[in-house]
């Protein structure tokens, strides 16, 4: 079977070949690397087995006896990175208002999740503690336990992230749980005194921002319309003194229909010292337009990082990074993400969703205040790869299966794949295999 | 390519698809090898094996 994916209209072309479960990636400089959809494997490959996989009659026996057999090859090795059973992971709107009016943005333009007006700017705090204590009770002795807060904004009220932050340790130690924090922010708010607090929770903190001012501050506005990129980057400043004490510092920049420009932002932002940085795309209607602008643009950065700084510059990449440990780990994923399996979402007023982009989406409520739904949380037990039908994609091992917020927003319906998003998913990991297969067999491990 | 055509003997040890080998050593992220990833959380921070794909946020990915 020959399959050749292209983003050709726009200069840029990804030629790949299957036979069931080997691609092969031409790489544009005249390379053909190989991946093993199941063994997660990544080879070197002989020209003539490209040729093998486009017309057999072409190549001799040998080599197309060494395709079977690798086709059929089962490495023990390879582990399934299975979620664990239960909810791990606490995602938490702590406002949801915010104090920026992004263009893009998935919370309703304003954190409230279209729900404007409402008295629920602010959480429950003690509704939300029991529900917490609920969640934490349920982790076995000396297990593991994130608290994500997001918004809105959620640094407009730090004092109710000390204070859920104070109640899960003091219920925690008791029983040796390891808490991990996490938050996502815009930094327009953050203060020496909050930048000590989340140094104090040594948290995992995301800073929202897309690339220089130039670009930021077209859609990343204050809510008075002026520009936030000064505030964000006073606010990363005062991060950065905390580093060394924050479980990382990580930005997040999001591309799409208001900005494909990757290059320009990455050029921007990997001056700072994140130690992550991740280049998101939002769906949206115009997808088959922007989508692979955007992945062209992540294609340019790739190979860039990786001619400037190697495998190291590249993993500072989300994307690659994931991957390459993916395939280090030799571990298949099953889950595009841990939604309704080991990750729930709390609005302000106590309603629980599977996703944290479904806040104020009746239909996908799956529980409030202490009661959690158990048959619609049972419909999200099956893997992804199942339940969004990806049983023959070759890249299902390492995406998981796709985003449910994605397919319901483009499809209409959370398990009906969405052709973009696959595409554009399928592209960043074909390109990251060329980089992994360039990072281990030119440091000698080749076989 | 079908599998009746792809099904015949092997006949010699050329080798045209050579594996390269995965390491271990680097199934860790950036994150887990800061200096504050290895102190911060105690273990909850340490490098495991991954269980989901590329999430919408960097931090749902463990």
């Amino acid at each position: 079977m020959l399959l050749l994916v292209g983003f050709n209209t726009r200069g840029f072309v990804l030629s790949l070949a299957r036979f069931d479960n080997i691609l092969a990636i031409k790489t544009q400089d005249g390379r053909v690397v190989g991946f093993h959809a199941v063994n997660l494997q990544v080879a070197r490959l002989d020209e003539q087995v490209w040729t093998a996989l486009e017309d057999p009659s072409q190549v001799r026996n040998d080599v197309k006896a060494e395709v079977l057999e690798w086709n059929a090859e089962r490495d023990p090795e390879v582990t399934d990175g299975r979620a664990p059973n239960g909810i791990r992971t606490l995602s938490v709107n702590v406002a949801q208002i915010c104090n920026m009016r992004c263009s893009y943005c998935a919370a309703g333009g304003d954190g409230t999740y279209g729900a404007r007006g409402s008295k629920t700017a602010h959480i429950d705090l003690e509704k939300f503690k029991a529900q917490m204590r609920m969640l934490l009770d349920r982790v076995p002795d000396g297990g593991k336990f994130t608290i994500n807060f997001i918004g809105g904004e959620p640094l407009i009220y730090p004092k109710t992230i000390q204070a859920i932050a104070d109640d899960a340790r003091e219920w925690a130690t008791p029983r040796d749980l390891k808490l991990r924090f996490e938050i996502t922010t815009n930094a327009t708010l953050v203060t020496p005194e909050i930048a000590e607090m989340l140094a104090d929770l040594r948290a995992f903190v995301t800073v929202s921002i897309d690339g220089p001012p130039e670009t930021n501050d077209l859609d990343r506005k204050l809510a008075s319309g002026k520009g936030s990129s000064a505030l964000a980057l006073q606010g990363v400043e005062r991060l950065l003194v905390v580093q060394d004490r924050l479980g990382a510092l990580a930005c997040n920049a999001v591309f799409g229909a208001h900005n494909t420009d990757v290059v320009g932002s990455w050029n921007f932002l990997r001056q700072y010292p994140w130690d992550m940085i991740y280049l998101g795309y939002a769906a949206g209607p115009d997808d088959a337009v922007y989508s692979p602008r955007y992945a062209q643009g992540l294609a340019t950065v790739a190979a860039r990082a990786f001619e400037i700084g190697g495998e190291a510059e590249l993993r500072r990449i989300s994307q690659f990074d994931h991957l390459f440990r993916i395939l280090d780990g030799k571990s298949r994923i099953h889950n595009h993400c841990g939604a309704g399996k080991t990750l729930l979402q709390v609005d302000t007023s106590g309603k629980f969703y599977a996703c944290n982009w479904w806040t104020n989406v009746k239909e996908e409520e799956v529980g409030e205040d202490l009661t959690l739904d158990k048959a619609a949380l049972e419909k999200f037990a099956p893997s992804l790869i199942e339940l969004n039908n990806c049983g023959s994609c070759w890249a299902r091992h390492v995406c998981g299966g796709g985003c449910m917020f994605v397919n319901r927003l483009r499809t209409g319906d959370k398990h009906r794949k969405d052709t973009e998003f696959c595409n554009r998913t399928r592209h960043i990991i074909a390109r990251g295999i060329e980089y992994y297969e360039q990072s281990r067999y030119e440091h000698g491990q080749g076989d | 390519m079908s599998n009746r055509v792809m099904n015949t003997d092997k006949e010699t040890d050329v080798k045209y698809i050579k594996k390269v080998t995965a390491n271990p050593a680097k199934a860790a992220t950036a994150q887990d090898n800061s200096k504050a990833g290895v102190k911060a959380n105690s273990s909850a921070d340490k490098a495991a094996p991954k269980a989901y794909g590329m999430p919408c946020l960097p931090q749902h990915s463990d």
